[in-house]
């Protein structure tokens, strides 16, 4: 009986951790608040802004004010962003253009200099940002 | 089944002229007479002093009650048990004035139950004093009335030998807050904002459990709670347009699972994609008898939301539990104790992305599905799972009556906290609860708090009983920024009388 019920609770404890949803993402999953970008050294801080990953969409968010959906692939160190406008608006490109400073909208390619824990850093050229789990 | 009503009310009013003291079928009819107060400073209650008891007690700081119930218990015959109850509380500086807390009438036949009305639930698993509590179907709101059947206690299924017990209810109510929903005060102050009324209320458990007086034992069950039908009032182009869902036979019967419409978009019934507003759980539970006394149970409570959830998709969301429970008579210093950990921030992922929800070209320009942001107790038709602004699941999600604007959604649903529990006696007649809980919060997924919430709230509680007589004195205390710094002394003395 206790043979029984130390098998059973190995096999919930395998389930338990099997099944997240949107767990294709790695590593990059969950939601991420971005805290600071900079660029030639010159730093802006952020506030109120993410980027979340999850499967194989990622959602650029300022609550209340902009959401974006995207597709991504990863690559090794390589991120690749296309994002969608669901109705077209030019609010969307200047929200990932000019508030994210990811550019093109539409064919984003970053490379992912450090993940772990609760940190995650990318780059593309000379601009860095720097997000923390949220 | 008309045909039996009748002669059943009249055994009923002809039983207690012809019942004796001594006579198994007597008659009972007593009453409880209670009067609290909780005084102290800060903005609230102290949270460990409300939570969990079926909202008796307001959030407002300064308040008292009284209380009066009275209960008939009839027995028809060895089997047949008739009992109703009517219980009444008047209150001052409270959330509510006066009201009826609890009124139902109730048949039982052997181990099962059919009772219509309100009645204060009380847990199949979990410890009622000391546990968080429950996600779906706990005990922090006031009662829904409803009408419902199950099980008293776990039952023995024949023919296994006592080897597999189930306890397991199911019935059909209506939310009674409609007027609380509706009052721009509760929308944050709001008239604009949106509401819904007239929800209805469906809800059952099922729990199947091995023999428990084995050195070890198993539960595996499930709860679920649903808000379906109702009215949504919501701005649409500047103006206020209500939009009715059926509370037809067929709702009745789609909310039993969370079942969807297949054409949502097309008929532009977006949270029709699931019927209804579902909150579950779904627990495991290991027990451990240390001897004929003394007991150990782990569990794991995982929520969903609609279906997802379901397959465990949350990460480590849930309630993760240990329990030890002393049976043994006489005065125990430590008679339970719990250790819980809750987590309710994955919600399945931090976003919901499906196509069939947005026009073209973006519908074919990510065709890829991930479901997520489940965003637990809010919903676009119904708002918030909520009775008069109480979360009737698990309190460490903070109830909408808490909101600094008066919102009735939940602000902050992704939390992390550790809860602990213990009681026991001290004397003969003086016992004790220690409850204490660290809570941090991020908000929601849709709506991040700038700045994490935290709060710590622990409460002290001493009861004395002695014959009808019970008194108890509590000090609770909250540290943070949920419910603010709060301290709150609190008294309460009830009698128990017997008329008949």
């Amino acid at each position: 009986m206790a043979r029984f019920f130390k098998h059973t609770l190995a096999i919930c404890c395998l389930l338990l951790t099997a099944c997240q949803e949107g767990g294709e993402a790695g590593d990059l999953f969950g939601q991420w608040r971005l805290t600071e970008t900079s660029i030639h050294d010159s730093q802006l801080t952020v506030d109120n802004t993410y980027l979340s990953f999850s499967g194989s969409i990622a959602l650029f968010r300022c609550p209340g004010k902009n959401e974006v959906f995207a597709k991504f692939q990863r690559s090794a160190d390589s991120l690749f962003i296309q994002c969608t406008s669901i109705y077209g608006s030019p609010a969307d490109t200047a929200f990932v253009e000019q508030v994210f400073h990811m550019k093109p909208f539409t064919d984003i390619r970053v490379k992912v200099d450090a993940i772990g824990g609760e940190r995650l850093a990318i780059s593309q050229g000379e601009r860095q940002w720097l997000f923390r789990k949220y | 089944m008309k045909k039996l009503i009748v002669p059943i009310i009249t055994a009923c009013l002809l039983m207690p002229t012809k019942a004796s003291a001594a006579d198994s079928l007597a008659t009972s009819i007593t009453y409880d007479l209670t009067t609290e107060a909780a005084v102290g400073t800060g903005r609230h209650t102290a949270y460990q002093l409300v939570t969990n008891r079926h909202h008796i007690l307001a959030t407002r700081p300064n308040t008292a009650y009284a209380r009066a119930a009275i209960k008939l218990q009839q027995p028809i015959t060895t089997d047949f048990a008739f009992s109703a109850m009517a219980d009444g509380v008047a209150s001052v500086h409270a959330d509510h004035k006066a009201y009826l807390q609890q009124c139902f009438a109730r048949l039982d036949f052997k181990e099962f139950f059919a009772e219509v009305g309100a009645s204060e639930p009380h847990p199949a698993v979990r410890n009622e004093v000391l546990s968080a509590g429950l996600f779906a179907n706990g005990t922090n709101a006031k009662p829904v009335p409803q009408v419902h059947v199950g099980t008293r206690e776990f039952w023995n299924v024949p023919l296994t030998a006592k080897w597999v017990q189930i306890h397991f209810d199911f019935g059909y109510g209506k939310f009674l807050d409609n007027a609380y929903r509706e009052a721009p005060a509760h929308r944050g102050g709001d008239a604009s904002r949106a509401y819904a009324t007239g929800a209805f209320y469906h809800q059952k458990h099922l729990y199947i459990r091995t023999n428990p007086t084995k050195p070890f034992f198993f539960t595996a069950g499930i709860e679920h709670a649903v808000q379906f039908g109702g009215t949504s009032h919501a701005m649409v182009g500047g103006e206020m347009q209500s939009k009715e869902k059926k509370a037809n036979l067929k709702a009745f019967w789609n909310v039993i699972l969370p079942l969807g419409d297949a054409h949502y978009f097309e008929n532009e019934a977006l949270e029709d994609w699931v019927y209804g507003n579902h909150v579950g759980m779904m627990t495991c539970q290991f027990g451990f008898n240390i001897d004929r006394h003394h007991q150990l149970n782990a569990y794991l409570d995982n929520p969903f939301e609609d279906g997802s959830g379901i397959r465990k998709s949350n990460g480590s969301d849930g309630l993760w539990g240990i329990e030890y429970a002393n049976s043994a008579p006489g005065r125990q210093l430590v008679r339970g104790a719990v250790v819980e950990y809750f987590q309710s921030t994955n919600q399945c992922g931090p976003l919901h992305w499906d196509s069939g929800d947005y026009p073209e070209p973006a519908r074919s320009e990510i065709t890829d599905k991930v479901t997520g942001n489940d965003n637990y107790y809010n919903h676009m038709f119904y708002v918030s799972y909520s009775h008069y602004g109480m979360t009737p699941g698990i309190a460490l999600i903070t109830s909408p009556i808490y909101n600094t604007d008066a919102d009735n959604t939940f602000h902050d649903n992704r939390v992390k906290a550790w809860h602990l529990g213990i009681n026991g006696e001290l004397t003969t007649h003086l016992s004790y609860i220690i409850k204490g809980s660290y809570r941090e919060g991020w908000g929601t997924y849709s709506q991040p708090l700038t700045t994490k919430n935290h709060s710590f709230d622990a409460m002290l509680q001493a009861l004395y009983r002695k014959g009808p007589w019970q008194l108890s004195a509590a000090y609770a205390f909250d540290r943070g920024n949920i419910y603010g710094n709060c301290s709150t002394f609190n008294f309460k003395i009830s009698f128990h009388g017997k008329i008949l």
